[in-house]
């Protein structure tokens, strides 16, 4: 389960257009002079993605040391199961329909102006009318319930801690402490705050529109160079995601799925946040060096 | 003798969520931040301590939190509810509903049969299959979260695999797998 959580984080950072945050955020580098477009974006991302990429299934492996480690058979049965199963019935016929109608319209969604939650509504409405889900299997998803109301109370008290003014505060206090520090150290200070904050922000694009333009701001002006700095920050934006079941609205599925506790939800997003951070300051920071000059 | 230290073990990160929230609230605001948000700070930050904690489940941390929130005038109750309209809220509760009908009609065993035949050779494999894919829808998607929809019943589906060793996978090696 912890691998779909990271993986989202990673896949988000690689692509500008692949989390709402991250055109937001290059349109805020903008106003600090730092450009930003999709081509830029990829290179700067590649190199510390794909090592990240490469790693973090097996650090997780490592980290939750599954009972079942070699399944030499298990390809051989699934094609045996495969051959079982036979061609695809009705109902997998009308899901799959349903299904890539929906992701169709959602790759066009932004295009055509249309309303991603309403295709949802619209899709579900489908697998209903069809028969391919009934009002039972929807009475027994219970804690659909439970996640929604969690999530959508500690989503609205994020939001509030931000309008009342408290993020922008800590912004601004954090930068007066930081005044003294070189330009290199004061970048790597900001971009680990900028994480650590993270534990407060339920939403991602919230938090890029609440700290992103603070952090950036405050940076330049004790003198770190805008450009990595900007696209540090914004690679965090992404990979912070992995730092807490709430940290961003992808991770619910997956956290809802009980096959991993609450606390080593936790457990494990604090361990994979700090390596992934590492990872792109690391080998980002000299990456960004060579690419951006 | 044992008992006590038990409990007073078991009852420890209750009480030490209940000191940080009133010790932050009856804590003077520092200068230049409104006291509503300050309280606020402590509500959601004792929330948050107290799931960490195991002191609470996330949904009763949340209930008592809003509860707090709202009955102290810190937030407006039309602010406070307004997570139950967001729209990407309601788009996960939505793909929750969804992922059923494809882990129901047997396509997401489908699919992950056809990823097991290809990556199965490990549960280490299997962990990188899923990045693969992630990675290669990722640029047509621009939310994560609808991306988290796709990918879930993908990863559910692999879990209960049918050949008779793994059907035993407890806990820890079904998280890996998926």
């Amino acid at each position: 389960m912890f691998s779909g959580i990271a993986s989202l984080a990673l896949s988000s950072a690689l692509w500008l257009t692949a989390m709402a945050g991250n055109p937001l955020g290059s349109a805020l580098a903008r106003n600090a002079g730092v450009e930003i477009g999709f081509g830029s974006w990829l290179i700067a991302s590649s190199l510390p993605t794909l090592v990240a990429m490469a790693l973090t299934p097996l650090a997780l492996y490592l980290l939750i040391k599954p009972e079942v480690t070699a399944t030499p058979h298990a390809p051989a049965a699934a094609r045996q199961a495969l051959r079982a199963l036979g061609p695809l019935t009705r109902d997998e016929r009308v899901v799959a329909g349903t299904c890539v109608v929906m992701v169709a319209l959602w790759a066009l969604a932004a295009t055509f102006d249309i309303d991603s939650t309403a295709v949802a509504f619209l899709g579900l409405g489908v697998l209903l009318v069809s028969g391919a889900l009934t009002l039972g299997d929807i009475a027994k998803e219970g804690e659909v319930l439970g996640i929604f109301i969690w999530f959508a109370v500690l989503f609205a008290l994020s939001s509030q801690l931000n309008e009342l003014g408290f993020m922008e505060f800590v912004g601004h206090r954090l930068a007066d402490r930081l005044g003294g520090l070189s330009g290199f150290a004061a970048g790597v200070a900001l971009v680990l705050a900028y994480i650590a904050l993270h534990y407060l922000f339920v939403s991602q694009t919230a938090h890029v529109l609440a700290l992103f333009g603070v952090f950036l701001d405050v940076g330049v002006r004790l003198g770190v160079p805008a450009a990595p700095l900007a696209f540090q920050l914004l690679f965090a934006s992404n990979y912070f995601s992995t730092l807490a079941p709430q940290a961003s609205s992808a991770n619910l599925l997956f956290a809802g799925s009980s096959y991993l506790s609450q606390g080593e939800l936790y457990r494990l997003g604090a361990i994979t946040t700090v390596m992934l951070a590492a990872l792109y300051l690391l080998i980002g920071t000299p990456w960004l060096m060579l690419v951006l000059r | 003798m044992q008992r006590v230290p038990d409990r007073m073990r078991r009852a420890a990160p209750g009480i030490a969520t209940a000191v940080l929230a009133i010790g932050i609230w009856f804590t003077p605001p520092p200068d230049g931040l409104p006291t509503d948000a300050w309280r606020l700070f402590a509500i959601f930050a004792a929330a948050i301590f107290s799931v960490v904690t195991n002191a609470l489940p996330i949904l009763t941390a949340s209930l008592v939190a809003v509860a707090a929130a709202v009955l102290s005038g810190v937030v407006a109750p039309e602010k406070a509810y307004a997570g139950f309209s967001n729209a990407t809220i309601l788009l996960i509760v939505l793909a929750f509903l969804i992922a059923r009908a494809v882990v129901k009609c047997g396509l997401g065993a489908r699919i992950g049969h056809g990823l097991v035949a290809i990556f199965g050779r490990s549960t280490l494999g299997l962990s990188y299959s899923i990045f693969l894919v992630d990675a290669a829808i990722a640029p047509a998607f621009p939310s994560n979260t609808a991306r988290s929809g796709v990918l879930y019943p993908l990863a559910v589906s692999r879990l209960p695999k049918p050949q008779a060793q793994s059907r035993a996978i407890p806990h820890g090696a079904g998280s890996e797998v998926s």
